[in-house]
């Protein structure tokens, strides 16, 4: 188990009742990493992928400052430190 | 030094020298002081993005201009107060820079205080500007676009980049409007 922080930003605070960072402890990925954040504010997964699993248009997901669609997507593996930021999709246009 | 031009969405940043430089005014496009082809842009130029509510991003921005100044940061875009059509409920502030540079622009926002890491190449941002990309197909949605307006917004976005970078990949490199 691996801990890690996650950023929040944009409409998904509304979820998170205004937290931006939240430490975690994750398995393994980032799939992991959006079920724990679903344990502790639920709505989160259906914000972040769609009904295939996979993430959102809307949502970008960030480990270390890359976008994880460059990486493995949600299999993109996280160590300890990690830093992970969700950001709307719409923020880098 | 801060350009802040009344009317327009966006605030930028460049340093005096590269505002100065009258036949070149996107000197900034440029990696150890060689100006980017537009391939090499298309390859390397990118952005860190931080979003913040609104006094929190200009006052990082001031924050941010002695770097401009002395050219460790290229150029900065600031958003003058939330994007609507986008349903962004904060200002976001965009450091440009080349990707081979970014680690060194990184530690300059890191040390005054930026904890949101996000990188997104320009090539990015571009395709989806493009005709059926996220943001250009969005933005036409949002602003209620009927058919014909639609497709001609969409002809422009088209001949706007094949004009700017996919013409002429071996010119330097001169950014586009936004």
């Amino acid at each position: 188990m691996n801990s890690i922080v996650v950023r929040i930003s944009g409409s998904l605070r509304k979820l998170t009742r205004g937290k931006t960072e939240i430490e975690l402890t994750v398995a393994g990925n980032i799939a992991d990493c959006v079920i724990k954040l679903e344990e502790q504010f639920p709505g989160m997964r259906e914000k972040i992928c769609d009904e295939e699993g996979e993430i959102r248009g809307a949502v970008n997901i960030y480990v270390n400052g890359d976008n994880v669609r460059s990486l493995q997507g949600l299999a993109t593996t996280l160590k300890a430190e990690d830093e992970v930021d969700i950001l709307p999709a719409f923020a880098a246009a | 030094m801060i350009i802040d031009r009344p009317g327009s969405q966006y605030i930028f940043m460049y340093s005096r020298e590269s505002l100065n430089n009258s036949s070149d005014r996107a000197s900034y496009i440029a990696y150890k002081d060689k100006r980017l082809t537009n391939k090499e842009y298309l390859e390397h130029w990118g952005k860190w993005i931080h979003l913040d509510d609104k006094e929190k991003i200009h006052d990082m921005a001031r924050k941010l201009d002695p770097y401009v100044e002395e050219g460790t940061i290229p150029c900065i875009k600031f958003d003058r107060v939330p994007q609507q059509w986008a349903d962004m409920d904060q200002c976001v502030l965009c450091v440009y820079s080349d990707d081979r540079q970014r680690n060194e622009v990184w530690k300059v926002l890191s040390d005054v205080g930026v904890k949101i890491k996000a990188w997104t190449y320009d090539r990015e941002v571009v395709e989806k500007w493009m005709p059926g990309g996220q943001y250009l197909e969005r933005w036409i949605t949002a602003n209620g676009l009927k058919k014909e307006e639609a497709d001609r917004t969409r002809e422009e976005s088209r001949q706007k980049f094949k004009a700017a970078f996919f013409d002429k990949p071996d010119e330097p490199c001169r950014g586009w409007i936004q």
